[in-house]
């Protein structure tokens, strides 16, 4: 009897622990308020016969160029040190699976990935030809495999990084990526027409960073109105449901 | 100012912790310290690290000038001390008494006093003109050297038994002072010093390592905080100067990467006594065929030719850029951005080299030509280099060919193409 009780009130406190949180999704599109750049092409000095198969590209900044789509902007709920969350159920299962970053035609796919802390980072090899992947972090030990052909490396980190990291192969001088690693779950990157969008944040006001390779987002026209966002933070509003901050118009002078 | 705060850090040198820790803290809440300049002495000072300033200013648009790096300093200061008195202040709570020993520092330290306190000076006798007074590879002769003398700030070695990212561990440093690094300016010290000596200025490099480290940390994340108003500039020293942050996050992290140095190191059960001619279990047939596994891997699973080349002879890849200066440009390619290596030298940067892939025809290993030496860097790769770690799908039999390989290298003509086989790309 007892224990039927205490199950009763357990299964009680967590369902009105659930209904008391509200959780809310926040999307948008990154727009490049200029002419896209044209794309500059890699010239291929090492494995020509895998690597020069297909023109390969710089791709620090990558823009659509039929709606001027920013591509690998990353935007991440940047906790201040005395911030508490409590990270929607949903995500529990998420950190399971590992995040992937392949080595594909001798470019890194996808080009940016974030992680959080405990996710295992998978560094696959789609090539006939050995890569290693070296990648720079801060917070955590850095490594530097070489991935045999159709492999794979796993790396699990323990840490937060306070900035993405920089990945790249030695044996091949122009492939570069980033990842980032956090210790929650709230992150996108801009997808090849500039959309992101993340899921289940708990309702309030909370920081978000925008970061592109080429340094902190500081500025974006949002609604037609001038938005600074100082060192790439911005405070939002995370409302019940969706929140669609619809364009975010940057300057290219911003990515630079 | 060196003369203000000299009283202050003299008396950190007082035991008792808690009252040092107070000391301290009081120290960081004076807003008058500025920055230590020296003040009429003689005493070197250590440098500031303006590269790596440039760095993060450039990547988040922010100013290093003033009370940003102002504050930096007097904490850096505060934690670390001088050439001349280090000190490693909030060390006991971060566990710093595991990684070093603090009356080690002070026969290392100093200035040279060769008649009356023999033994003391010792880092500024034999290693500053090469790796600087702050350790940071930039001492008199730095610029004429080829390698540059190792810049221990990033506290990151390449001649170790730890893998990639990890710090080495005691016996990694003490061998690479007893024996010095073959091939280049590095010179050994067993003549020189005695163990006592060499544990001393082993200490004293960590030390370096550590104040580097702890440099780097304070100024990468002095960069997220703003200084833009006074209230603005009030919030930010009460959070990035408190113990907190100075002592429990940043200092206890890069700490902990030290004490955990000897588990990483990567075991090993050393070379079977079948390769080892000295050994009455020798047997060259057994060698050969190792060689020869060792040979295929090389140009298959090893993946050691794309850098190292098909004759061994280092031109395989020869464009890359070590850690050091790429810390600066991020990528190889970018040390080709005008603008961008002028701000570097500018900053006092040394002019960017190519790091080369050994010519393994030469038979100089800088790391040590021990079998075991040899395992470890084709194991774990070198760190602060281009060069990678076996891929995880070698077992360790695989990596003993490999090492018998290079080992077996020199003494093979070049004009043996018989023996090369095809360029084959990998194995599976
Ligand atoms: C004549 C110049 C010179 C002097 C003197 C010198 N070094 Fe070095 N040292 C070098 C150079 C050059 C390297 C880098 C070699 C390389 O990268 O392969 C180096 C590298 C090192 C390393 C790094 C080893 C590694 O695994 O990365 C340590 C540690 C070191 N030196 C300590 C010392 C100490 C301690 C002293 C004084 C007792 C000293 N050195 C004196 C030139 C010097
Ligand atoms: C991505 C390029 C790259 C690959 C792949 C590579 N190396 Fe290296 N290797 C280097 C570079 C660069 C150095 C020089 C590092 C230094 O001392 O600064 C080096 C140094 C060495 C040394 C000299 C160590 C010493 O103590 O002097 C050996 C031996 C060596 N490599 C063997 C190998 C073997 C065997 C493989 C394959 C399993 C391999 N390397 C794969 C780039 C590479």
């Amino acid at each position: 009897m007892q224990k039927i009780l205490l199950t009763v009130t357990l299964s009680l406190m967590l369902v009105s622990g659930a209904s008391a949180q509200k959780w809310g999704t926040i999307k948008g599109r990154f727009v490049l308020d200029g002419d896209a750049p044209s794309a500059s092409k890699i010239t291929v000095t090492k494995d020509v016969a895998v690597c020069g198969a297909n023109p390969l590209f710089e791709e620090t900044l990558v823009v659509n160029e039929e709606n001027k789509g920013i591509r690998d902007i990353m935007v991440y709920l940047n906790l201040g040190r005395n911030d508490k969350l409590k990270a929607h159920p949903d995500y529990e299962e998420a950190v399971k699976k590992p995040v992937v970053m392949d080595n594909v035609g001798c470019r890194f796919e996808p080009h940016v990935v974030i992680l959080q802390v405990g996710q295992t980072l998978e560094i696959g090899n789609k090539d006939p030809i050995a890569h290693n992947a070296k990648v720079d972090t801060s917070s955590n030990p850095p490594i530097n495999p070489i991935i045999q052909a159709n492999s794979k490396v796993e790396q699990v980190y323990k840490k937060a990084e306070r900035r993405p990291a920089n990945v790249s192969c030695s044996i091949h001088p122009w492939m570069t990526g980033r990842v980032m690693i956090l210790e929650h779950p709230y992150s996108a990157v801009s997808d090849a027409d500039g959309n992101f969008e993340i899921k289940n944040l708990p309702v309030g006001k909370w920081e978000f960073q925008f970061y592109h390779e080429t340094g902190y987002v500081e500025e974006a026209n949002m609604d037609g109105k001038k938005v600074s966002m100082k060192r790439g933070r911005l405070e939002l509003e995370v409302k019940e449901g969706e929140t669609d901050l619809g364009e975010l118009l940057v300057k290219p002078a911003e990515l630079k | 100012m060196l003369c203000y705060l000299q009283p202050c850090l003299t008396s950190l040198g007082e035991s008792n912790p808690m009252k040092r820790l107070r000391i301290f803290w009081a120290l960081l809440s004076m807003p008058m310290i500025g920055l230590v300049t020296g003040c009429g002495t003689e005493s070197p000072d250590f440098r500031v690290n303006n590269v790596y300033m440039e760095k993060i200013s450039r990547e988040l648009d922010v100013k290093f000038a003033g009370q940003r790096q102002e504050d930096v300093y007097t904490a850096l200061t505060a934690m670390f001390g001088t050439p001349d008195l280090p000190v490693v202040t909030g060390g006991e709570d971060a566990g710093v008494s595991d990684v070093l020993s603090v009356e080690n520092l002070h026969l290392a330290a100093g200035p040279v006093i060769k008649d009356y306190e023999a033994g003391k000076g010792l880092y500024r006798q034999h290693c500053a003109h090469c790796h600087g007074v702050t350790g940071d590879g930039y001492g008199p002769t730095a610029k004429f050297l080829n390698p540059y003398p190792r810049d221990f700030r990033m506290g990151t070695f390449k001649f170790k038994s730890t893998p990639v990212g990890y710090r080495p561990t005691d016996d990694d440093l003490t061998r690479i002072v007893r024996n010095g690094i073959n091939g280049t300016a590095m010179p050994s010290f067993k003549e020189m010093l005695d163990s006592g000596q060499i544990d001393a200025i082993v200490d004293y490099v960590k030390y370096l390592a550590l104040r580097g480290q702890t440099e780097r940390s304070l100024i990468s994340l002095s960069g997220d905080y703003g200084y833009e108003t006074p209230e603005e500039t009030t919030e930010t020293q009460a959070e990035l100067l408190s113990k907190e942050v100075l002592v429990d996050e940043i200092l206890g992290a890069i700490v902990e990467e030290w004490t955990s140095a000897s588990e990483t190191a990567t075991e090993a059960e050393g070379r079977d006594p079948v390769y080892d001619f000295s050994s009455p279990e020798f047997d060259q047939s057994e060698l050969d065929e190792s060689i020869a596994r060792g040979q295929q891997l090389y140009y298959g699973a090893g993946a050691c030719v794309t850098c190292h080349g098909p004759t061994q002879l280092g031109d395989g890849q020869t464009t890359d850029y070590d850690n050091w200066t790429k810390d600066f440009f991020g990528e190889a390619a970018k040390v080709a951005d005008a603008e961008l290596l002028d701000a570097y030298l500018t900053a006092g940067g040394l002019p960017p080299r190519n790091i080369i892939p050994r010519n393994l025809r030469q038979g100089v290993y800088r790391g040590g030509r021990r079998p075991i030496d040899i395992y470890w860097r084709v194991k774990n790769g070198i760190d602060g280099t281009p060069m990678p770690a076996a891929s995880s799908q070698l077992t360790d039999d695989d990596v003993w060919d490999i090492v018998n390989f290079v080992l077996s290298v020199p003494y093979q003509s070049l004009s043996q193409p018989a023996d090369m086989p095809e360029f084959v790309r990998d194995r599976n």
